[in-house]
């Protein structure tokens, strides 16, 4: 018999261990019937089985960072969402929406230096044109300016610092900075500079904004705890600290300089901070306190 | 087109051939149903919903009987603000606390009968059901086959780094 015969035949997918070239899974798909039938408790969400339409309006709730990490999971779903880029644009924490807050007539392209340097950790946010708007092309981690909620900047930290989560024993300080008495919890990792490129980036635990390591870097802490990380921002620390430390004393002064950067962190009213203060954990609150 | 209906309350038909009388309002949640019913005026026979079965139909007027009295969209609203949140309310996330193949069959039904907040919630509670997972865990939690190629596989890594930046 021929061989091209063989695969033709009906149900050829439940024989052959190696299913056809089939970008889409169709052969997957009705093994995902067939055990269906055959047991009605699924341990998963037939999300393939759903029609196209529905699929896109799951990915409409979904934030840019999960849709990067759906776009990784199979090559349909890539392709889904590379099809439709209105999605990915209109996602939480995508690139783009930062760009909104100010008016295209105020802004202008870049010039070379400041090629890739416009993100929420930049000097020049919202003054410049990005070229990381969403093309339609691949989404990549650049595109992520902020994160929706703790599990997802667990994650992201996870993925993109390895070395800073898993290597190092985290721990708990209490008043890290020594005064005052009543600071909440402040998770530390201990790390070496060269470990975690400057070049790298993490998310705050309390902003969940996606910054330039340098922000998690403690250097008054330096001398207790040799290149220590804060899992929160020093922009995120010298807010809480603002309610309780004097800022004419030395050892928080260096504070000071953190406030410059990163998108509204000016703000002292955030309003998750008293039950961060009560349970050591960030409100479940979208967004952190950027209010977007 | 058929004079305004006073009925109080109309007889759905599952595809299991099972009756079920709700009350007009509760059925009207449904978009479908509405326009039904408005179009046909009184309706005495069941109205079969052929793409439901008697448990999912039961679980989706358990839905309409609890949202009632919730105002109903506009039919053209634009709706970027709904589709921008994934919290859902205490009593619909009680709701959606059932097994994967119920979830499956609720956003389906909640499709076919045009109940946009019920398809919402539905979509919001798989959205967070991905959320904060890694892409071996969405593969576990949907049944995906990694089907990347290993220059795919690459193409993917240089994604997720940092290195073109300063």
């Amino acid at each position: 018999m021929d061989r091209t015969e063989i695969f033709r035949r009906p149900g050829h997918y439940l024989i052959n261990k190696k299913p056809l070239l089939n970008r889409y899974k169709k052969s997957q798909r009705v093994l995902l019937h067939f055990d269906k039938q055959q047991s009605k408790g699924m341990s998963f969400f037939p999300l393939l089985d759903l029609p196209i339409e529905l699929r896109l309006e799951i990915y409409r709730h979904c934030s840019a960072y999960t849709i990067l990490q759906l776009s990784h999971s199979s090559r349909q779903l890539r392709f889904e969402i590379q099809s439709y880029p209105q999605i990915v644009g209109q996602s939480f924490g995508y690139f783009a929406l930062w760009f909104k807050r100010i008016s295209r007539s105020l802004a202008r392209p870049p010039t070379d230096s400041e090629y890739g340097t416009v993100g929420p950790w930049s000097w020049n946010f919202g003054k410049v044109h990005d070229r990381l708007s969403y093309d339609g092309q691949d989404l990549t981690i650049r595109h992520i300016s902020a994160l929706e909620d703790l599990l997802e900047v667990r994650l992201y930290n996870k993925q993109h610092s390895l070395d800073f989560m898993q290597a190092y024993t985290v721990i708990r300080v209490h008043n890290s900075l020594r005064r005052p008495v009543n600071t909440p919890k402040i998770k530390l990792a201990q790390a070496n500079s060269d470990r975690l490129p400057s070049r790298q980036r993490l998310v705050c635990e309390l902003c969940f904004v996606v910054k330039l390591t340098s922000f998690f870097h403690s250097n008054s802490t330096e001398s207790l705890y040799c290149g220590s990380y804060s899992a929160i921002c020093n922009t995120c620390v010298a807010i809480l600290l603002l309610r309780h430390v004097n800022w004419e004393e030395p050892e928080v002064s260096w504070l000071a300089l953190e406030l410059r950067a990163s998108h509204k962190h000016g703000e002292l009213d955030y309003p998750g901070y008293e039950s961060y203060c009560k349970t050591g954990s960030p409100a479940k609150e979208k967004g952190g306190n950027l209010g977007i | 087109m058929a004079t305004p209906s006073t009925q109080a309350t109309v007889k759905l038909q599952s595809n299991d051939n099972v009756v079920i009388e709700v009350e007009r309002a509760i059925a009207e949640r449904s978009v479908l149903i509405k326009n039904m019913l408005e179009d046909c005026g009184e309706v005495t026979d069941a109205i079969p919903i052929s793409n439901v079965n008697e448990s999912i139909l039961r679980k989706v007027i358990e839905w309409c009987e609890h949202h009632k009295n919730d105002p109903v969209a506009a039919e053209n609203e634009n709706d970027d603000s709904r589709k921008k949140t994934t919290d859902i309310d205490e009593w619909d996330q009680k709701f959606m606390n059932v097994d994967q193949e119920m979830l499956f069959e609720i956003i389906l039904a909640a499709n076919f009968l045009d109940i946009k907040p019920l398809l919402d919630t539905g979509c919001k509670t798989v959205a967070n059901m991905i959320k904060g997972k890694s892409p071996e865990e969405i593969r576990k939690l949907f049944n995906i086959q990694n089907d990347f190629t290993p220059e795919e596989e690459e193409q993917i890594r240089r994604e997720n780094e940092w290195a073109e930046d300063r």
